[in-house]
């Protein structure tokens, strides 16, 4: 049995032979001690194994965290001592090297091609498919510029104190990237989409497989893209044309939820794999420990779909709140307590007044600048004929009204009755409405809302439709009111609502939104059509609910 | 040929290309070589899939290409290349069908040995593994013999290598 020394002897000679930099004496002693000593042929193969798994072939890491000057340090003094009682190694004199490279310089590494493969190929009909497959295949080796940072929200990336700027391009290799915090979008050459939520590792393995060592991610991969690949320690997911969030966790857990289309799954050892096809709205766990699949809610809104860094907007499937709008907020945020807007100032206010008369209209649409998705807001009135509702001069046909209004324009959400008010609650089968948002809209009074605004804050997404549940209340169930929906000045809804009771309930709405509509306007006005002295609080309490009304978002990926 | 098909060949690569790679690379023991072979026997696969049968075994089908690749290299690099006898190829062939069934079981062990390498130790592999530098650059760079370098590098090796079958059989014992 030979001992450690003579053990360094047979790795050297491998070693040697692994690097194509063995002597034919060497050899020949290789080919000697594998020839006369079976159990060396062993150790030969384990040797060829070790050296493929820590290659680009293989799956180990061995790095840890990057190498800084301290090493060079370490290294000088170990080798200092190590030479002193090397044994000669006789390496034979090899061409020079056709390029010189330092350690300053980039790490590329060159692929090495023969001449036969890359001429004969070239020649044949099949040598597009191999230059296809080839580049696939190698392009890990490679540093191939594949994707574009086209977006990214106080992002923080590891070994830089600067966050990367838009168009900064991401290459393949076995460079691991490190998002610390913030989202950050890469735009894949392919068309596809990937949003990353930090902390996140992850490395460009070639031009369609990324793989997440931990962290979260969005993808939305267009037709062209199929067959895109994101790998995580525990799985492989591969893209048949859809959407998905992937969570990776610190423990090696893998979430997958599928939002769009379907995808394919595959987990377990190497020597047992699982593959799953996973569709629309279902999720799964891969387990770090068992490799087993399971169960999971498919949980929507968990993934950072799209973000806009400009207008500091992160959309996480949700549909956007016109309450929350008024609210003062980016229309994903949660509405808190009662807030409001006056519809003659054009002022955001903070809290609802509790009046004690009548306000009146100042005849004009009024701007609201303080508000980005808000167009303007105006107290309706046709008694002089039509009147302006958006601020590109869009009318309306106006009822004639009393010309007052008691009450802003209000959202909020949550128990009305430990608010300062004189709003009544919504009751609907007995129970108040507390867990959707509210947007209360008095006669007479009206919002237009810029969809222009809205679309340019999130370019990547489409507006489909509104849609709300409207119900009109008050204590006394005697409303008079009508309620109006118009999308440029054209009306797209309208309803007469006298005397609603408990018995008709609320009224849903939904009203399509084509790309090209700009404004949308909403508007109560009083119903005047019993005497003033029949109702015993002429246009007051004339309130009109409007619960959870949403703008329907869909992203605009892959068109 | 069809998405779904280039998805089927993606997944069964990825999956098997350890194997051929390290009966390429054991067969003609030289790096560069065991990659151009690799390379052109990964486009042979890719171009003959259709001929492939569902459900039989990738790698096996992927290394019988591999030894005409092998074959036709062995008969033009006669005059530049050194070669094993044929019976020490014959004994790879015979040890290899041995080695592929434990490959996971290695694999692991050769994780927990890298993260009880010394740091020193470690970098030296990340320089050549993973940042591409030749023993020669690395000598270079640090300033010193080509030969200490390949001393250097003989003992990780070594060290992996009996750690790698120290915690097999720990595991095997407490199985």
């Amino acid at each position: 049995m030979r001992n450690s020394h003579e053990q360094y002897d047979f790795t050297e000679l491998v070693l040697l032979a692994y690097l194509g930099e063995i002597m034919p004496a060497q050899m020949e002693e290789l080919d000697q001690i594998l020839r006369t000593e079976s159990e060396k042929v062993r150790t030969y193969l384990e040797l060829m194994e070790l050296f493929t798994e820590l290659s680009p072939y293989g799956s180990v890491d061995i790095s840890k965290s990057d190498i800084d000057s301290t090493i060079y340090d370490v290294l000088i003094k170990k080798l200092a001592v190590e030479e002193k009682t090397a044994q000669e190694v006789k390496i034979p004199q090899k061409e020079p090297q056709k390029e010189r490279k330092t350690f300053s310089e980039s790490r590329k590494v060159r692929p090495r091609i023969s001449k036969f493969s890359l001429y004969s190929l070239l020649l044949s009909s099949a040598a597009l498919i191999f230059l296809i497959v080839y580049a696939h295949f190698v392009s890990m080796r490679w540093e191939i510029e594949v994707a574009t940072l086209t977006d990214s929200m106080n992002a923080k990336w590891a070994d830089t104190n600067t966050s990367l700027s838009r168009g900064t391009r991401f290459a393949t290799g076995r460079n691991k990237f490190f998002l610390r915090e913030g989202l950050a979008d890469l735009r894949f050459d392919n068309e596809a989409v990937v949003t990353l939520e930090g902390p996140a590792e992850f490395q460009i393995i070639t031009e369609d497989q990324i793989k997440l060592y931990y962290g979260r991610l969005y993808a939305a991969v267009p037709q062209r893209a199929i067959g895109f690949t994101f790998n995580t320690p525990t799985a492989r997911i591969i893209d048949l044309g859809t959407e998905f969030g992937i969570k990776a966790d610190a423990g090696g857990d893998t979430y997958l939820h599928v939002i769009k289309g379907k995808t394919t799954l595959i987990a377990g050892t190497q020597s047992n794999k699982v593959s799953r096809e996973v569709g629309k709205g279902i999720a799964k766990k891969i387990s770090a420990v068992s490799s087993a699949i399971s169960d999971i809610p498919c949980n929507e809104k968990l993934f950072v779909r799209a973000f806009n860094a400009d207008h500091k907007i992160v959309w996480r499937g949700e549909n956007l709140s016109l309450a929350s709008i008024v609210a003062g907020r980016d229309g994903f945020q949660e509405v808190g307590s009662l807030i409001g807007l006056d519809p003659v100032k054009g002022e955001f206010v903070t809290s609802i007044s509790v009046v004690d008369e009548y306000r009146k209209s100042n005849k004009v649409y009024n701007l609201v600048p303080d508000l980005q998705f808000i167009d303007g807001v105006f107290v309706p009135d046709g008694e002089s004929g039509a009147i302006q509702i958006t601020s590109l001069g869009h009318t309306f046909d106006c009822p004639k009204t009393s010309g007052k209004y008691t009450h802003e324009i209000a959202a909020y959400k949550g128990s009305i009755e430990n608010q300062q008010t004189t709003i009544p609650p919504v009751i609907i089968n007995g129970q108040e409405i507390v867990n959707d948002p509210i947007l209360i809209l008095h006669s007479n009074v009206g919002i237009t809302f810029d969809l222009q605004a809205i679309r340019q804050s999130l370019p990547q997404l489409d507006l489909k439709s509104l849609k709300a549940t409207g119900v009109a209340m008050n204590e006394f169930k005697s409303q008079d009111l009508d309620f109006w929906i118009l999308v440029d000045g054209q009306i797209k809804y309208e309803r007469e609502i006298v005397t609603i009771n408990s018995d008709r309930g609320p009224i849903p709405f939904h009203v399509e939104i084509s790309p090209k509509d700009r404004f949308l306007t909403l508007i109560v006005t009083d119903g005047l059509r019993g005497k003033d002295d029949e109702r015993k609080y002429p246009y007051a309490f004339d309130f009109f609910y409007l619960i959870k009304p949403e703008l329907c978002l869909t992203d605009s990926l892959g068109k | 040929m069809a998405i779904s098909k280039k998805i089927d060949f993606m997944e069964l690569y990825s999956k098997e290309q350890k194997k051929i790679y390290l009966f390429i690379l054991s067969m003609v023991h030289r790096q560069t070589d065991a990659d151009d072979i690799m390379q052109q026997t990964a486009a042979e696969m890719w171009r003959m899939f259709d001929r492939f049968e569902e459900g039989t075994n990738f790698a096996a089908w992927g290394i019988t290409i591999a030894k005409y690749r092998i074959m036709d290299y062995r008969k033009k690099q006669v005059k530049n290349r050194l070669f094993l006898s044929e019976d020490v190829y014959q004994k790879v062939v015979q040890e290899l069908q041995t080695v592929f069934p434990s490959s996971d079981k290695r694999k692991n062990a050769l994780r927990g040995c890298l993260s009880k390498l010394k740091e020193s130790d470690r970098k030296m592999l990340t320089m050549h593994y993973e940042s591409g530098f030749s023993y020669r650059q690395i000598a270079e760079g640090l300033r010193t013999s080509k030969s200490g370098i390949y001393k250097i590098m003989a003992r990780i090796h070594t060290h992996l290598h009996e750690c790698i079958k120290r915690t097999l059989l720990i595991w095997e014992t407490n199985a």
